[in-house]
C-alpha cells in the first residue's frame, strides 16, 4: 500500500519494522519447539552455546534458543492486551471527558488523575503478590492496562478541548452531526495518531514492568517470559558463574524489542501528525 | 537621480521542496527588479500566494532552506556602496538588522515576549545590539523613543496582553525603530487589525518616516492602505513585479488588465454600481502557466501571452508595466 | 412587517478571572433588533465589540445570559437546535478553519443531507449538491475527493456558502465573510449574498468590520460599539450621513482606494480595552470629541433621528 511505502522511507520506521518483524518471527518460531517450556530437565543443564543447543542450556535444563521464542511471544501478548484494552480505555474517557465537560470531565479526570499519583509500582507489586497464583498472561495483560491508560486519556481530552473550538466543529454541527458522529467522524483523524504512538509506548512500559515484576518474583514463574528467564538466570547467579548466554539472550531480545518499538513509534507519529498529513495531501 | 538604497535585480527565491520523494519547486520570487529609493514609502500590493512575503525574506537577508536564492541579488547601499546581500556574513547581517534594516511582521504576538513586560523585550534587543549597556541608559533610550512617537509611558510597565492589538502593533513598531533604521519592512502591519486601530498603525508608520526621513516599504493587499500612505505601488502577481507606478496614476491610470480589474474591484462609498473581481484564482507557484502568468484570467489575452513572459515598457519616467498589450518593453532595469 | 428574526434585549456577560477576584465584561448589553425577509442585514463594529458574540447566541453556540429570540413569531425555546427547526445556517470567518483539513469538503455535502433527510438516493444527493454548487459558481466535479487544502480561500467560502444553501435556510448568519479572502476577490463572495438575496429570498446576516463591502451589499446596517448598538438604519443614511460620533470615527478612518479621499487629521487610539468596557455612562466618552459631563456618568438614551436610531446625548432633547 501506498502507506506502508511512504512509512518505509523514513529509516527509522524501517529499522525498526524490520527488527519487530524478526522478532514476531522468532516469536511464531515457538510454535514449532521440540521442548515444552514448562518442563525442566529435559536437555543437559549449563551448556554452552553450540551446533546442538544454539544459545546453550540454562540451570534450569531448558534449551535457551526455544525458550527464547516462547518468552518473546508471551510478552508480546501480555504488552499487546496492556496496550490494547488501555487504549480503548484511554480513547472513549478522554474523548467523552473532553467533549462533554464539566461535571463529567471533572469526575473522570478525578479517577485518571488519582491513579496517575498513586505510586504505580507500589501498588502493582502489592497486587501482584496478593494474586501471584491467578497472575497468567491475560490477567496480568489486564492489570497493566489498568494503570495505562490514565495518561494518555488526559493526552487525548486535550486534543479534544483544542478541536472542539475549531471552526470546522461548528460547521458540522450546522450539518447535523449528533455527538457521537461529530466526535467519530472529524476528531478521529486527529486522535489516531495519539493512538498509535501511544499505543507502543505503552506496549514498550508494559513489557519493561513485566521484566521488573518478573526480576522481583512477583509473577508465575513457570511461565517463560523475557521476565521470568532473567529471574531465573539472576537466581541462579549467571553473572557470576560467567553463564552469559543465559542473560544476554532475554537482554538483548529485550533491547531489540525497545528499540525496534521505539523507532516505530516515533516514525509514525511523524507520518500521521496532521501537519505533515497537511502537507502530503497536495504532494500526492 | 538615483537615490536606490535597496535593490534587487533579476531576483529569484524558489522554495525547494522534497515530501516523500516528490520534489516540488515553488517559484515565489521570479525575476523580480526593484529600485527601492531613501525617503521614500514603497508599497507592494498583490493577492495571497503571490510571493510578497518570499520576497521580503530575500529582502531582509533572512533566507533558509528550504528557500534559496537561485538567482539575482539584493545590494544594500551602506555608507554609499552598494554591498551584494549574499557577500555579508551572518554575525554582518546580524548587525546590520535593526540598525540599517528592520522588520515588522504581520502579528505583534510573534514579537513581543508574553511573559516579559515591554521594558524588559527592549531591552533585550537594545543590548543585543549596542552591547550591554547600563540598565538607565537603555531605559532612556526607550522612553524618548517612545514619546517621540507619541506613545505613553506607562505600556513600558505592562505585559504584551495587556495592551489592545493596535497598540501592541504599535510598540512592535517602535521596538523596530528603535535604532533609527534605514529601511523599515512591513509584511501586512494593518492586516488582522480593526479599522480605527489600522488607522492609527498607518499613521504612526508615516509619522516615523517623516521623522526619521527612512524607506517603508509595506506590503499588504489592502489597497485602501497603499492609498492612504504609499509614494510609489508595485503590483505583484504570482512571483512577478506586473506594474510600477506612482501611487495616483495606478489609482487613476492602470495600465496592467491585473491592476484595472484590482482597481475597480475595489467597492468604493457612495457608489452602488455592481462590481465584479477578478475572475479566476490566482495560480498555483509550484505549476505556473506558461508566458505571462496572468495571461488564464486576462479578458484580453493574445497568442503570444501564452508563450512568453513580457517585459518591462516604460510608459512614463516612474511608471513601467510588463504586458504585450502596452508595449513591446525588453526586461528594462528597475530605474 | 414581517420579521424573520428579531432579538430583543439580548444580554450576554461573561465573567473572568480567578475565584478571588471577579470581573464581569458585558459584551452584549441589551442589543434589541430585526431582519425581515429576504434582506441583508450587517452588524457592524471593530472586534470586541460583541458582534461575534452576538451571532453565536442567534445561532444556539452560546447561551444568552438574557432577552429573547423570535423567529417568524415564535419565541425560541432553551436550547433548541435552530438550524434544524428554524433553518438557520452560518458561514464562518476562516475558510480553511470552516472544514476538516484531513477529511474531503464533500463529506459535509452528504452528511448535511443525511442528518437533514433531504435526499433518498445517492445519485439524488449528487444532484442537490451539483445545484448549490453552480448556483455559487462551481460544479461537483470541482469538488470530489478533494481536500480542504487544494482550494483557495475565495473558493472555500464559496464552497462553505453552497453546503449553507444545501437545506434551504431562510437566513444565513455570515460571520467575517470576507475579512480573510483577499481585496480583489471579496466581490465575488459578496455579490454571492446579493444573488442569494434577490433570486432565493434568503435573508443575510452579515456581520463585519469592512464597512467599504457593508455599504455596497447591506440593506440596513447596525454599528456596535463596546456591547452596545451605537447607531442603526439604512446604509445608505448610516454610513453616507453618520450621525454618532463614533460611526463617524468609523467611516473617517476606512481606508479609501482613492487618493482623493485620503485620511485628513489624526485619530487617538484606545491603549487598552477593558477599560472602555468598564465605563460607567457611554463607553465612547474617553475618545469621544463632543463628549459631556453626562456621557461619562449616565448611559445615553436611544433616540430616532430621520429614521436612524442613534443611541446618543447629542441627539436627545436638551442637547439637539
Amino acid at each position: 500500500m501506498k502507506l506502508f511505502r511512504d512509512l518505509l522511507r523514513d529509516y527509522r520506521f524501517a529499522l525498526g519494522f524490520w527488527a519487530l518483524c524478526l522478532l514476531l518471527f522468532f516469536a511464531a518460531l515457538s510454535f514449532g519447539s521440540p521442548y515444552d517450556p514448562t518442563v525442566w530437565g529435559e536437555v543437559p543443564r549449563d551448556q554452552r552455546p553450540s551446533a546442538e543447543y544454539w544459545l546453550g542450556t540454562d540451570s534450569n535444563g531448558q534449551d535457551i534458543f526455544w525458550l527464547a521464542t516462547f518468552a518473546v511471544r508471551n510478552s508480546l501478548i501480555i504488552a499487546l492486551i496492556a496496550g490494547v484494552v488501555s487504549r480503548i480505555v484511554a480513547v472513549v474517557v478522554g474523548m467523552v471527558a473532553g467533549y462533554r465537560g464539566h461535571t463529567t470531565d471533572r469526575v473522570l479526570m478525578f479517577f485518571g488523575d488519582s491513579l496517575l499519583v498513586i505510586p504505580l509500582f507500589l501498588v502493582i507489586v502489592m497486587l501482584a503478590m496478593l494474586i501471584r497464583s491467578s497472575l497468567n498472561l491475560v490477567t496480568l495483560g489486564l492489570l497493566l492496562a489498568f494503570f495505562g491508560w490514565a495518561w494518555d486519556a488526559r493526552l487525548i481530552r486535550s486534543q479534544i478541548l483544542s478541536l472542539r473550538e475549531r471552526e470546522f466543529t461548528q460547521t458540522s454541527i450546522l450539518s447535523g452531526a449528533n455527538t457521537l458522529g461529530l466526535v467519530f467522524n472529524e476528531y478521529m483523524p486527529y486522535i489516531t495518531p495519539l493512538v498509535f504512538s501511544t499505543l507502543i509506548n505503552n506496549m514498550a512500559w508494559a513489557i519493561g514492568l513485566e521484566i521488573t515484576l518478573a526480576i522481583l518474583g512477583l509473577l508465575d514463574l513457570s511461565i517463560p517470559t523475557l521476565g521470568t528467564m532473567l529471574y531465573w538466570a539472576i537466581n541462579y547467579q549467571a553473572i557470576l558463574l560467567g553463564r552469559w548466554w543465559w542473560l544476554m539472550t532475554p537482554i538483548s531480545i529485550s533491547l531489540l524489542l525497545f528499540v525496534a518499538l521505539y523507532w516505530l513509534s516515533v516514525s509514525i507519529s511523524v507520518y500521521l501528525d496532521p501537519r505533515t498529513r497537511v502537507q502530503r495531501i497536495g504532494a500526492g | 537621480m538615483d537615490n536606490t538604497i535597496l535593490r534587487t535585480t533579476a531576483l529569484q527565491a524558489f522554495y525547494q521542496l522534497d515530501l516523500y520523494g516528490k520534489s516540488k519547486v515553488v517559484k515565489a520570487v521570479n525575476e523580480v527588479d526593484l529600485a527601492i529609493q531613501a525617503d521614500e514609502i514603497y508599497g507592494i500590493a498583490g493577492e495571497s500566494g503571490c510571493g510578497k512575503s518570499t520576497l521580503l525574506k530575500a529582502l531582509v537577508a533572512a533566507v533558509e532552506p528550504p528557500l534559496r536564492v537561485v538567482g539575482g541579488k539584493v545590494t544594500y547601499r551602506i555608507d554609499g556602496k552598494e554591498v551584494d546581500v549574499s557577500t555579508l556574513s551572518p554575525e554582518q547581517k546580524r548587525a546590520l538588522r535593526l540598525s540599517y534594516i528592520a522588520y515588522v511582521p504581520q502579528g505583534s504576538m510573534s514579537v513581543l515576549n508574553p511573559v516579559a513586560r515591554i521594558r524588559d523585550t527592549y531591552r533585550d534587543f537594545i543590548e543585543s545590539h549596542l552591547g550591554r549597556q547600563r540598565h538607565q541608559e537603555a531605559f532612556a533610550l526607550a522612553q524618548d523613543h517612545l514619546t517621540d512617537l507619541g506613545l505613553p509611558l506607562k505600556i513600558l510597565d505592562a505585559y504584551p496582553h495587556q495592551l489592545s492589538g493596535g497598540m501592541r502593533q504599535r510598540v512592535t513598531i517602535a521596538l523596530a525603530t528603535l535604532l533609527k533604521p534605514r529601511i523599515l519592512i512591513g509584511d501586512e502591519p494593518t492586516t488582522a487589525l480593526d479599522v480605527v486601530v489600522q488607522r492609527g498603525v498607518v499613521q504612526l508608520l508615516k509619522d516615523v518616516q517623516a521623522r526619521l526621513k527612512n524607506t517603508i516599504v509595506l506590503v499588504t493587499h489592502d489597497m485602501g492602505v497603499h492609498a492612504n500612505i504609499a509614494d510609489r505601488i508595485g503590483i505583484m502577481y504570482a512571483g512577478r513585479i506586473v506594474e510600477e507606478a506612482a501611487t495616483e496614476k495606478i489609482f487613476g491610470a492602470p495600465a496592467h488588465p491585473y491592476t484595472q480589474y484590482l482597481i475597480s474591484s475595489l467597492p468604493k462609498f457612495g457608489d452602488k454600481t455592481p462590481r465584479e473581481s477578478v475572475p479566476g484564482s490566482p495560480p498555483s507557484l509550484a505549476n505556473l502557466p506558461g508566458g505571462c502568468p496572468f495571461h488564464p484570467r486576462c479578458p484580453h489575452v493574445q497568442t503570444r501571452c501564452k508563450e512568453k513572459m513580457p517585459g518591462f515598457t516604460q510608459i512614463e519616467k516612474n511608471h513601467r508595466v510588463a504586458c504585450w498589450l502596452v508595449g513591446e518593453g525588453e526586461h528594462g532595469q528597475a530605474a | 412587517m414581517d420579521k424573520l428574526l428579531e432579538v430583543e434585549n439580548l444580554t450576554k456577560v461573561f465573567a473572568l478571572g480567578s475565584v478571588l477576584s471577579k470581573l464581569r465584561i458585558t459584551a452584549v448589553d441589551n442589543v434589541s433588533f430585526f431582519i425581515k425577509p429576504a434582506e441583508i442585514f450587517a452588524l457592524a463594529g471593530e472586534s470586541g465589540c460583541g458582534k461575534s458574540t452576538t451571532a453565536r447566541i442567534i445561532l444556539g453556540f452560546e447561551h444568552a445570559t438574557a432577552g429573547t429570540i423570535t423567529h417568524s413569531g415564535k419565541k425560541e425555546a432553551k436550547n433548541e437546535r435552530v438550524w434544524f427547526t428554524e433553518g438557520i445556517q452560518a458561514i464562518f470567518q476562516d475558510p480553511f478553519g470552516t472544514f476538516n483539513p484531513l477529511r474531503p469538503v464533500e463529506r459535509y455535502f452528504f452528511e448535511t443531507l443525511r442528518n437533514y433527510k433531504l435526499a433518498s438516493s445517492p445519485a439524488e444527493a449528487v444532484r442537490r449538491i451539483d445545484a448549490k454548487l453552480h448556483a455559487v459558481g462551481l460544479s461537483y466535479e470541482d469538488l470530489a475527493g478533494k481536500y480542504p487544502s487544494e482550494f483557495s480561500g475565495g473558493q472555500l467560502q464559496r464552497i462553505s456558502i453552497a453546503r449553507a444553501l444545501l437545506t434551504d435556510p431562510q437566513l444565513i448568519v455570515a460571520d467575517e465573510p470576507v475579512s480573510m479572502v483577499d481585496a480583489s476577490l471579496r466581490m465575488s463572495i459578496v455579490n454571492l449574498f446579493k444573488t442569494l438575496r434577490d433570486e432565493l429570498g434568503v435573508s443575510v446576516l452579515y456581520i463585519t468590520h469592512d464597512l467599504a463591502t457593508a455599504y455596497y451589499v447591506c440593506d440596513r446596517i447596525a454599528i456596535m460599539f463596546r456591547g452596545d448598538i451605537v447607531e442603526m438604519g439604512t446604509v445608505e443614511e448610516v454610513l453616507m450621513n453618520p450621525r454618532h460620533p463614533y460611526t463617524q470615527l468609523l467611516r473617517a478612518s476606512i481606508p479609501e482606494a482613492d487618493t482623493a479621499h485620503r485620511w485628513q487629521g489624526e485619530i487617538r487610539l484606545a491603549d487598552t480595552e477593558q477599560d472602555e468596557y468598564l465605563r460607567q455612562g457611554c463607553r465612547f466618552a474617553g475618545r469621544c470629541p463632543h463628549a459631556m459631563e453626562i456621557c461619562r456618568s449616565t448611559p445615553p438614551p436611544t433616540v430616532q433621528v430621520e429614521g436612524v436610531q442613534v443611541r446618543c446625548y447629542l441627539y436627545s432633547e436638551p442637547f439637539s
